[in-house]
């Protein structure tokens, strides 16, 4: 028999040859010292390559700890990071919001209703008022911001380069290209709108500018939008306007609807049908024919009112020598806050209510049933995710970084989603990805508490103390442990947060990390310890 | 007498490092290695009525995870011919013919090789894992990566030479540690 190929040998060596061929090669060893050495050299090689391999078992099974160990001090690890995380928020939340600002500067509380209503009459105002400027401004952004993705695509396609390294270069000549932003100017421009004393204006008209006053005559309607809207000649029609102050001085036939920091009749003002005001400060000093509505921090009536007045807020106060010719209903949160003079007169009846103390939600049958659909839900959502996006099941949350940064990641891309959606919105072309990104921003806030969930269930059946493994049994107890965390009193809300951000986070950073490893460069991982 | 959950569960934790370190060489990427460590764990888990006690529980393990992992290399590969024979690179592995590598083995440190082995195309590393750190037979090997037993040892023997050559290259350039 002539030598066999090296090939062969290597075969036999790791005794994969057929019985009959394996004698031949053994009857040739005992003639062939070549071969013999050669068998014996990829014998030794295969032995060596078989130690080489396996060595590595010996090193990690020293050093890793059993999963089951330390299930418990992750469990533990994050409970307590959610709950003393979720404590500090909520102090700091009730400290905040229960420090109540002076009286003067209440409407700068963003955590009071009128804040609320301030900050969005304001902004409506300087969205009318600078809205042009600013559309034109983004436009301009847009278009740049275009170009840019356009320079980026084509760079990464000629010349190949990755696409974070193509994207220094674009972002330099975007840098010098981009017009500045003047959407926020606050300049008092010359957007004065006045109908002046003894001009008649014979139609409805609408207004937008920053100050607008009607001395003259509106036979129509008024529409005014802007920061300080007075009327001291006669509107004949309604007036609607939304304004940092509306004063009415002189004379609306119709009704008035005012939503704005202060809506004021003046002494001698008139209002000839009803008025329904949203607004930090109402003051009535002047006469209102019919029904009077208002929501507001705090209403004062001085003159007179036809019919009834309604009123819910913190503070009503009736002057003397007001006039009430209907009933009053006040909606207070404390009855000590209506207060009526002495001087004062009120046709009808009067009545207050009070918030009543909601009833404990966990003593109602309807709290438990909604939880359960809630919780049937999360379970099959959850399920579903792990089946399409089975990396999500592994998602680790048990260590003080893996905390921090899902909590931070969690943070930032719940917060700076939406904003790259609003800035890929108004590119137009860039609307499908904003809906995508909101939906699937929705979506991974809705998942986050799931997959913290998941990890829970997983942590507490390889702590042992539950002896069934499937992964529904396992997402259902991590569910239980969620609910209940954010049903706690008092901290509940920021556990939900907290949990929520966390779990976000970490499924956003699982899904880069398979996108990342799903490439074909993998560099990292390729060396083995 | 089959194993009851909690019993699998503690004979899974035994053997975790391991499934994970085959995970590792077949992926090349800890980070998927991990993950298809826990498929590996689940799957196990659902399939543990198909477990036969009688034999070690490493060697099914092993096979459930080599399946998950070739299965895993397949999906990345478009074509979906990972262990065609006839690479391009035949004539490479032909050209030189390089000694066996037991003296380089001796001297080196394990890492060395293991580095160059997870470096290795797909198709030579596999065979080459499943062989001598499984140490499964050229029948079974070639009954997971869906090739007949004698490509599998044309695949392992070409994968060696190629360790050899890039093993033999390093120490020449001097890059070796």
């Amino acid at each position: 028999m002539a030598c066999p190929s090296e090939q062969s040998w290597s075969v036999y060596v790791d005794r994969e040859m057929e019985p009959e061929e394996s004698r031949q090669f053994r009857s040739h060893l005992d003639q062939c010292e070549r071969c013999r050495d050669l068998a014996a050299r990829l014998a030794a090689e295969g032995r060596m390559l078989v130690h080489w391999l396996q060595e590595v078992d010996l090193d990690e099974n020293t050093e890793t700890p059993s999963e089951s160990a330390d299930a418990w001090g992750s469990l533990v690890r994050l409970g307590t990071a959610v709950l003393v995380a979720a404590t500090v928020f909520r102090i700091c939340f009730d400290w905040l919001s229960g420090s109540k600002a002076p009286p003067v500067l209440g409407w700068l509380d963003p955590f009071s209703l009128v804040g609320k209503l301030n900050i969005s009459a304001s902004a409506i105002v300087l969205a009318i008022t600078k809205g042009e400027s600013m559309l034109t401004t983004m436009t301009g952004s847009a278009s740049s911001a275009l170009l840019g993705i356009l320079l980026l695509a084509v760079l990464a396609c000629v010349r190949r380069m990755p696409v974070w390294t193509s994207a220094l270069p674009v972002v330099l000549v975007m840098a010098v290209f981009v017009p500045l932003c003047q959407a926020l100017d606050l300049r008092k421009d010359e957007s004065i709108v006045i109908v002046a004393d003894g001009e008649t204006v014979d139609d409805s008209m609408i207004f937008l500018g920053e100050s607008i006053t009607v001395d003259g005559t509106v036979t129509g309607d008024l529409i005014a939008v802007g920061r300080q809207v007075s009327v001291r000649g006669s509107v004949l029609g309604s007036v609607f306007s939304a304004a940092q102050n509306v004063d009415v001085a002189g004379h609306v036939g119709g009704n008035l609807y005012g939503f704005a920091q202060s809506v004021k009749v003046s002494d001698g003002g008139e209002i000839g049908g009803d008025l329904l005001a949203g607004a930090q400060d109402v003051f009535i000093g002047g006469a209102v024919g019919r029904d009077l509505t208002a929501g507001a921090n705090s209403l004062a009536l001085a003159g007179a009112l036809g019919r009834n007045l309604s009123f819910g807020g913190s503070v009503l106060t009736i002057q003397a020598p007001a006039y009430i010719g209907g009933s009053l209903k006040a909606y207070l949160e404390d009855e000590d806050n209506l207060r009526i003079a002495a001087g004062s007169s009120i046709q009808g009846t009067t009545s207050l209510r009070t918030p009543e103390p909601e009833p404990n939600r966990f003593a109602t049958t309807g709290f438990y049933v909604k939880a359960f659909i809630r919780f049937v839900m999360a379970l099959i959502a959850g399920l579903v995710l792990f089946w399409l996006f089975p990396p999500a099941r592994r998602i680790h949350l048990g260590d003080g970084r893996a905390l921090l940064s899902a909590g931070v990641l969690g943070f930032v891309a719940a917060v700076a989603t939406p904003l790259v959606a609003v800035v890929a919105g108004v590119t137009l072309i860039g609307l499908p990805l904003a809906l995508t990104a909101v939906a699937a921003w929705l979506l991974g806030l809705y998942l986050g508490k799931i997959v913290v969930a998941q990890f829970i269930g997983l942590m507490v059946v390889a702590s042992g103390s539950i002896k069934t493994g499937g992964a529904v049994v396992q997402l259902a107890i991590g569910l239980i442990v969620v609910f209940v965390a954010i049903g706690l009193p008092y901290v509940g809300a920021a556990v939900n947060i907290l949990l929520t951000l966390l779990g976000f986070g970490a499924l956003v950073m699982r899904a880069y990390k398979s996108w990342l490893g799903g490439s074909a460069l993998e560099p990292q991982g390729a060396r083995l310890s | 007498m089959a194993l009851t959950t909690q019993q699998f569960e503690a004979a899974f934790m035994e053997h975790r490092s391991r499934v994970f370190n085959l995970c590792r060489y077949l992926l090349w990427s800890a980070d998927r290695a991990e993950d298809a460590t826990h498929e590996v764990f689940l799957r196990a888990q659902r399939g543990l009525s198909t477990y036969d006690p009688s034999k070690p529980l490493w060697n099914w393990l092993a096979r459930i995870a080599s399946h998950y992992c070739i299965d895993q290399l397949r999906r990345r590969t478009l074509e979906n011919r990972l262990f065609d024979p006839s690479p391009a690179d035949d004539s490479l592995v032909e050209s030189q013919a390089l000694s066996p590598l037991n003296q380089f083995l001796k001297s080196e440190r394990g890492e060395t090789v293991r580095t160059a082995l997870v470096a290795l195309p797909e198709r030579y590393r596999v065979p080459l894992v499943l062989a001598y750190y499984c140490e499964l037979s050229y029948a079974e090997i070639g009954a997971l990566m869906g090739i007949g037993r004698n490509t599998v040892g044309t695949m392992i023997f070409r994968g060696k030479q190629l360790l050899r050559k890039r093993l033999t290259g390093e120490m020449r350039s001097g890059l070796s540690e």
